[in-house]
């Protein structure tokens, strides 16, 4: 009877302390989009402080190993609960050490997502003594089952974890739900271990649970107040510039004067949108009244602007070749702006939309200012929409299409550099017609045209089997790329259903230099070239 | 045989198994969509299947040399032909998506199963040394810290997926000669089969030639990907 407890605590403690681990690291890939590299600095700390903390087991008293242990469950449990707040205080106030104002580059993301390993080490400390005290415990009680099977059962709790994670529990409740729960999880198996071991110091342990399981009541009670705060200062990126309470003063009350931002959280991805009148939100967009969306935590669209790119994109793709195009693909661009630009078209049959996240679809057709924007176009009998991944659709479609558009975000995490890869484009190529054109949006470093950025893409596109590619565009240039030369029309004036002002930020680019292409430099999927070097553009 | 020896064979072979599974969760990612799922679940999967090795690991004791070389080699190919292979089973299992994601869970078990033996047999080959069973346990954990490292830093930016398998089970086999080396000689000599040791040549050239294979041998394979 008692050994098995002391493998369901193996269990259920190990649970808990991986489910930290599996909280911290989601956590720091959202607010950085360095996904790889949070994963992997996360677990490797974690594992190395499990190390620590198996090792520094044998150097306790033994009289206080039991103590201790009891004690080391209750900060596990109050650390882990409050582990997606920690997070978010940490980012709060990284700028202060880091001497910025605000955590855009790549170097103070990096310096965060170290910064935060602290909460991490702590955490898996604390967790390494978990085994050498369970495996005590067998001990004293005189039984003969082995040591293998706590380290088994732990193995097993770390591995209920990563599976009920992120396939069940973070779906269902967000984070802050499941940080909460695991934490309370964990004081509760610290109750059942008290009532188990009953140690001397019964009374003071049982007051600071209580006291524990209160402060987790009032987070759950307020976490949406708090997740609200940090979203308006990670957007509006209001940072305290000091750790004086005149500093924090401050920039509490600018962001509570700002307008929440509205959070989507679907399977796929995580849509902000962002209401307000602020004056200046960064460098690119004076806000006067403002909507902008952001799709995890990268900038969109905005209201004021998307026209110029939505207009570019369409028409000057569209009107630079000899024919309309008769069947489209559309592989995102789910929130119908582009649509409603493909639509001014009547010799365009068919729009055939690809969108991965349905959620999407749900808000353009339902969000008053969306459906405002894009006019409803996604309900036009013309488009036909697919709810799938766009490089799944592509491996099973048998269509062929004269105009494929490609309106991704930039790739930023693995998962989109996928869609650059050669490989995606090669499935691409596959359903255009011979006469047809495909055409992106992507991060080209318009300062360099033979900057690495530019010379990975084009010598993909090549690798893909594209010949021929124009850059133009106005900030955020667009790729166009054919299987058949392109006739030089960058003295076209006649361009219609263009804008004036669109018309004056239709810039041409100049290609990389043919030798500065190479077969190393292709993102492949097997290379994701794109992810480790630098881009350009939007951010 | 020196402690030092059998510590640092524990950080090599460390670093090498959770870099196999790095880089598997990393082709899992490219093939099944789900860069954190993937890398969560795998990483989930592979600490399960180490507890499953570690007890059944009693049973290898006896011949604890033999058996780590045995496993090593084993290891080795699993892990370099792991990404070729995952590929292929894509190409050609298509939309069946659940035997897909079995096959490459199982391979992801069956390499942490491996994993798992090492640290309970190196304990028994080294019991002569007076290596302490936490120290081990310490430089397995060092060894699997320095391979998160060297994985989103320095594995993934500079060679890839392909190229990085190369290289780790080059890795892998340089330990597995070593020992073969070190350990033919001596009381408890290490008996080798001729064809492992056939099979140790044909698998550490492999690996050579993949690393130092070019980006058209890993654009040919990865034509797999879309057929």
């Amino acid at each position: 009877m008692g050994n098995k407890i002391v493998l369901f605590f193996s269990f259920c403690l190990a649970f808990c302390s991986f489910s930290y681990e599996v909280l911290i690291a989601g956590e720091l890939t959202r607010l950085t989009s360095m996904d790889i590299l949070s994963q992997s600095l996360t677990i490797g700390f974690y594992i190395l402080s499990l190390g620590l903390g198996a090792m520094a087991f044998q150097w306790l008293d033994q009289k206080k190993q039991s103590a201790l242990f009891l004690w080391t469950e209750l900060a596990l449990g109050l650390l882990g609960a409050g582990s997606i707040l920690l997070i978010h205080v940490i980012y709060f106030l990284w700028p202060i050490w880091n001497g910025v104002n605000s955590i855009d580059m790549s170097s103070s993301k990096v310096s965060f997502i170290l910064g935060a390993q602290v909460l991490t080490m702590i955490l898996g400390f604390l967790s390494g003594l978990e085994i050498p005290f369970l495996s005590k415990m067998l001990d004293q009680r005189g039984q003969t089952f082995s040591f293998n099977w706590v380290l088994g059962f732990n193995y097993f709790g770390s591995l209920m974890a990563a599976i009920l994670l992120p396939l069940s529990l973070l779906p269902a409740l967000d984070v802050w739900g499941v940080s909460i729960v695991v934490g309370t999880i964990n004081l509760l198996i610290l109750v059942a271990l008290i009532i188990y071991l009953k140690p001397r110091f019964v009374g003071v342990l049982s007051l600071s649970v209580l006291a524990a399981l209160t402060l987790i009541m009032v987070l759950t009670a307020k976490y949406q107040i708090a997740e609200s705060f940090f979203l308006r200062s990670f957007y509006f990126r209001v940072h305290p510039n000091s750790l004086s309470q005149q500093d924090i003063k401050n920039s509490i009350q600018v962001i509570e004067h700002l307008h929440p931002v509205q959070r989507i959280r679907t399977p796929y991805q995580t849509i902000d949108l962002v209401h307000d009148s602020y004056p200046v939100l960064d460098q690119s967009h004076h806000i006067e009244n403002s909507f902008l969306v952001y799709l995890d935590t990268h900038f969109q669209f905005s209201r004021k602007h998307e026209r110029i790119y939505h207009e570019i994109m369409a028409h000057v793709s569209i009107q630079s070749r000899d024919q309309v195009p008769r069947r489209v693909l559309l592989l995102g661009g789910g929130d119908g702006l582009l649509v409603r630009e493909l639509l001014k078209y009547d010799e365009i049959e068919s729009v055939t939309l690809v969108e991965l996240d349905p959620e999407m679809i749900q808000l353009a057709t339902t969000q008053p200012e969306l459906v405002a924007m894009n006019r409803n176009s996604l309900h036009d009998p013309r488009v036909h929409i697919v709810m799938e991944d766009a490089m799944t659709y592509l491996m099973h479609d048998r269509n062929f299409f004269d105009a494929v558009f490609i309106d991704f975000p930039f790739p930023n995490n693995f998962d989109l550099v996928k869609l650059y890869s050669r490989e995606f484009y090669q499935l691409v190529r596959k359903r255009t017609t011979p006469d047809g054109f495909m055409i992106f949006d992507y991060p080209v470093d318009t300062n360099n045209f033979n900057g690495i950025t530019n010379r990975v893409i084009v010598s993909t596109l090549q690798a893909a089997g594209f010949p021929y590619q124009t850059i133009f565009g106005s900030n955020d240039p667009f790729i166009l790329s054919t299987l058949k030369p392109i006739n030089d029309f960058q003295a076209k004036q006649d361009w219609k259903n263009i804008s004036d002002l669109s018309k004056k930020y239709l810039k041409y680019f100049a290609l990389p230099d043919e030798q500065g292409l190479g077969n190393s430099l292709v993102n492949t999927l097997f290379r994701p070239v794109l992810l480790t070097i630098p881009k350009g553009g939007r951010n | 045989m020196h402690q030092a020896f059998w510590l640092f064979i524990t950080f090599l072979v460390a670093a090498c198994s959770l870099l196999y599974e790095l880089i598997l969760a990393q082709v899992l990612s490219a093939l099944l969509g789900g860069t954190v799922l993937r890398y969560v679940t795998t990483i989930g999967c592979y600490l399960f299947a180490m507890g499953v090795g570690s007890i059944i690991a009693e049973r290898f004791h006896h011949k604890s040399k033999e058996s780590f070389f045995r496993i090593e080699l084993l290891l080795t190919l699993l892990g370099l032909t792991g990404p070729i292979l995952l590929l292929w089973v894509h190409s050609v299992a298509g939309d069946a998506v659940v035997v897909k994601t079995i096959f490459f869970y199982f391979w992801v078990l069956l390499i942490g199963v491996l994993t798992g033996l090492e640290i309970p047999l190196i304990v028994a080959m080294a019991k002569n040394n007076r290596v302490q069973y936490s120290t081990v346990l310490a430089m397995d954990y060092v060894g699997s810290f320095f391979g998160c490292l060297f994985f989103p830093w320095v594995l993934l930016p500079m060679w890839g997926l392909l190229q990085g398998s190369g290289l780790v089970a080059f890795i892998n086999l340089m330990v597995s000669f070593f020992l073969w080396i070190f350990l033919k000689k001596g009381k408890d000599d290490l008996q080798v089969h001729w064809m492992e040791l056939g099979g140790m040549v044909l698998l550490g050239l492999t690996a050579l030639a993949i690393f130092f294979s070019s980006p058209d041998f890993e654009m040919k394979v990865l034509n797999l990907y879309g057929k």
